[in-house]
C-alpha cells in the first residue's frame, strides 16, 4: 500500500522514490523546486510526462487524472505542507487539524485525540485550539498547516519549506514527526533550506538546475 | 470512487432572442461535490443556474439528474409536477437576492418549517424545534422566530434563506451569490456552515460567485465563464494557482488579495 513516486516532469526531470526514503529537492532559487512539488501534488498541471503515485493499489497519473481521482489521492495517499495557512475563517485550530481525519472517515473522538497529539507535539498551546488561527504568529500558523498535513498519516507528503517560519524548538519538533512518518513507512518529498534540518531528514538528495540548464 | 454523477449537463445551451447567454455548457457533478461558477457579471453564470436547476428551460442540451430512487430524471423531459417535486425535495435553490427565496407574508419561523412540512412533516413541536435549530447554525436570534422576515435586515435574511433551503436536507442545493452582500464575520460562519454540510451529509452545490475566495474555500472545482462560454474548468486550487486561460489569468490577477 505505501507510495512510491515516478516522475518525469519540468525539464525532463526523473525522480522514482519509493516507501520510507525522505527526498530533498535541492536545487538553487528559481531551479523550480516548488514547481515540481506543485506538479507531483497536481497543484500544477505538468505540461509532458507524468507523475505516477501509488493509489488504493493501482497507479495513477497525477498529470492526468480527473478532478475526483486527484481529490481521492489527496484524500487518502498524498499530503501537502504549504508554506502558507489556508483555512475558512473562524474555524477554531483544533477543527482545522481533524478536518482531513473527518474527510477520510476517522472517527470523531479518535479524530480529536489525533488532533490534539500533534497540536502538542507541535508545541500550541492548549489555549489556543479553541481558537481561529487568523490571528497566530507565523510560526504557530504554520505548526497548524504542518498539523493538519501530518494527521492523517498519508503515505506520500510533500513538504514545501516547513520549518521556514520556525524556532529551533519546533524545528526539532518537525524535524521527529518527519522522521517518524519516515520509520512508519512514509514517502517525504521535500524543499528543505535550512541545513541541519536537511541534514537530519533526508535519506538522499535530488539536485534540480534551472530549466534550460542540461540536467 | 465508483459512483455515478448526480448532475449532468450537456451541451447547455440559452440565448435571450439572438443574443446567447451561455453555449456548449458540458459538465458534471458527483455526489458530495461543490462546484464553482466563476466569471465577471454578464457572463451568463446565473443564465446556466437557472436552466440547470428547472427554473429557466434551456433551448439546448440536457439536464440529467439521478433521483434519490437512483433513476435519471430529464430535467427538461420530464413533466412539470415531476420538476416541481425535485426542487421541493431533492434541490434547494438559494436566490441572490434573499426576498426572491423568502415568503414575506409569513414568519421567519414558518418559512423554515414550510419546507419541512412539503416534505411531509406534521408535528408542529418538531417542526418548530427544527427552525429553532437552523436559526441557531446560521447564527440568527431564535428569539426573532415569530418574526416577518421584512423585520431582518439583508444579512439576516440571506441567512435565512439559506435555513429554509437546507432544513429539507437537499442533495442538490444551487446558490447564486449566496455571500454577496453579507457582514464578513457572517460570511465567514457561513462558509464553515457550507462546507461541514457538504462534508458531513454529502451535500452537493453549484455555487455562482464572483469571490474567488468562496470558490477557494468551498469548491472542489472551479468552472470560469466568458460571454456565455466555459472557457476552463477544473481543480479549485488548479485553476486559481495555474490558470491557462487568459480571461482565467486576468480574474485572477485582478481579485484583491484576502
Amino acid at each position: 500500500m505505501q507510495g512510491g513516486v515516478n516522475l518525469s516532469v519540468l525539464d525532463a526531470v526523473t525522480l522514482a522514490a519509493s516507501a520510507g526514503e525522505c527526498v530533498a529537492i535541492a536545487g538553487s532559487s528559481g531551479a523550480g523546486k516548488s514547481t515540481l512539488l506543485k506538479c507531483i501534488y497536481a497543484n500544477y498541471r505538468a505540461q509532458a510526462g507524468s507523475v505516477c503515485v501509488r493509489h488504493r493499489g493501482g497507479w495513477v497519473d497525477m498529470a492526468r487524472a480527473q478532478p475526483r481521482e486527484v481529490l481521492d489521492v489527496r484524500r487518502y495517499t498524498m499530503g501537502y505542507v504549504s508554506q502558507f495557512l489556508r483555512v475558512i475563517p473562524r474555524v477554531p485550530a483544533l477543527n482545522i487539524v481533524m478536518a482531513p481525519l473527518l474527510a477520510a472517515g476517522t472517527e470523531p473522538t479518535m479524530a480529536r485525540a489525533r488532533a490534539q497529539t500533534l497540536l502538542e507535539r507541535l508545541n500550541i498551546p492548549s489555549r489556543l485550539w479553541p481558537l481561529p488561527p487568523a490571528t497566530f504568529s507565523g510560526g504557530e500558523q504554520q505548526r497548524v498547516n504542518i498539523a493538519r498535513a501530518f494527521a492523517p498519516q498519508p503515505p506520500v507528503m510533500l513538504l514545501d519549506e516547513p520549518t521556514a517560519a520556525l524556532d529551533e524548538v519546533n524545528r526539532s519538533a518537525v524535524v521527529d514527526l518527519i522522521r517518524d512518518a519516515r520509520r512508519r513507512g512514509a514517502l517525504l518529498v521535500g524543499i528543505f533550506h535550512d541545513h541541519s534540518v536537511r541534514t537530519a531528514v533526508a535519506t538522499r538528495l535530488f539536485p534540480l538546475r534551472p530549466s534550460g540548464a542540461s540536467a | 470512487m465508483d459512483e455515478s454523477p448526480l448532475l449532468e449537463v450537456q451541451e447547455l445551451g440559452y440565448s435571450y432572442g439572438t443574443r446567447a447567454a451561455c453555449a456548449g455548457i458540458t459538465f458534471d457533478l458527483y455526489p458530495g461535490e461543490v462546484l464553482a461558477v466563476v466569471g465577471e457579471s454578464g457572463s451568463g453564470k446565473t443564465t446556466l443556474l437557472r436552466c440547470i436547476s428547472g427554473q429557466l428551460r434551456p433551448d439546448e442540451g440536457r439536464v440529467l439528474f439521478q433521483t434519490r430512487a437512483g433513476e435519471i430524471a430529464d430535467v427538461w423531459a420530464v413533466s412539470e409536477a415531476s420538476r416541481r417535486l425535485l426542487t421541493r425535495t431533492d434541490w434547494g435553490f438559494v436566490h441572490q437576492n434573499p426576498r426572491d427565496g423568502l415568503r414575506t407574508d409569513v414568519s421567519a419561523g414558518a418559512n423554515i418549517g414550510e419546507r419541512l412540512m412539503a416534505i411531509g412533516a406534521r408535528r408542529y413541536g418538531n417542526i418548530r424545534q427544527e427552525a429553532t435549530a437552523w436559526m441557531y447554525k446560521v447564527e440568527l436570534d431564535a428569539a426573532r422566530i415569530d418574526d416577518s422576515p421584512q423585520a431582518f435586515s439583508g444579512g439576516m435574511q440571506q441567512r435565512l434563506q439559506i435555513s429554509r433551503n437546507l432544513v429539507s436536507q437537499p442533495r442538490l442545493a444551487f446558490m447564486d451569490e449566496p455571500t454577496a452582500g453579507l457582514d464578513v464575520s457572517v460570511q465567514a460562519r457561513l462558509l464553515d456552515l457550507l462546507r461541514g454540510l457538504t462534508s458531513d451529509l454529502g451535500l452537493s452545490a453549484v455555487i455562482v460567485t464572483h469571490d474567488l475566495a468562496v470558490a477557494r474555500l468551498l469548491a472542489h472545482r472551479t468552472l470560469v465563464m466568458q460571454a456565455g462560454r466555459m472557457v476552463e474548468a477544473g481543480l479549485t486550487d488548479q485553476v486559481l494557482d495555474d490558470p491557462q486561460h487568459a480571461y482565467t489569468q486576468l480574474l485572477v490577477s485582478s481579485a484583491l488579495p484576502a
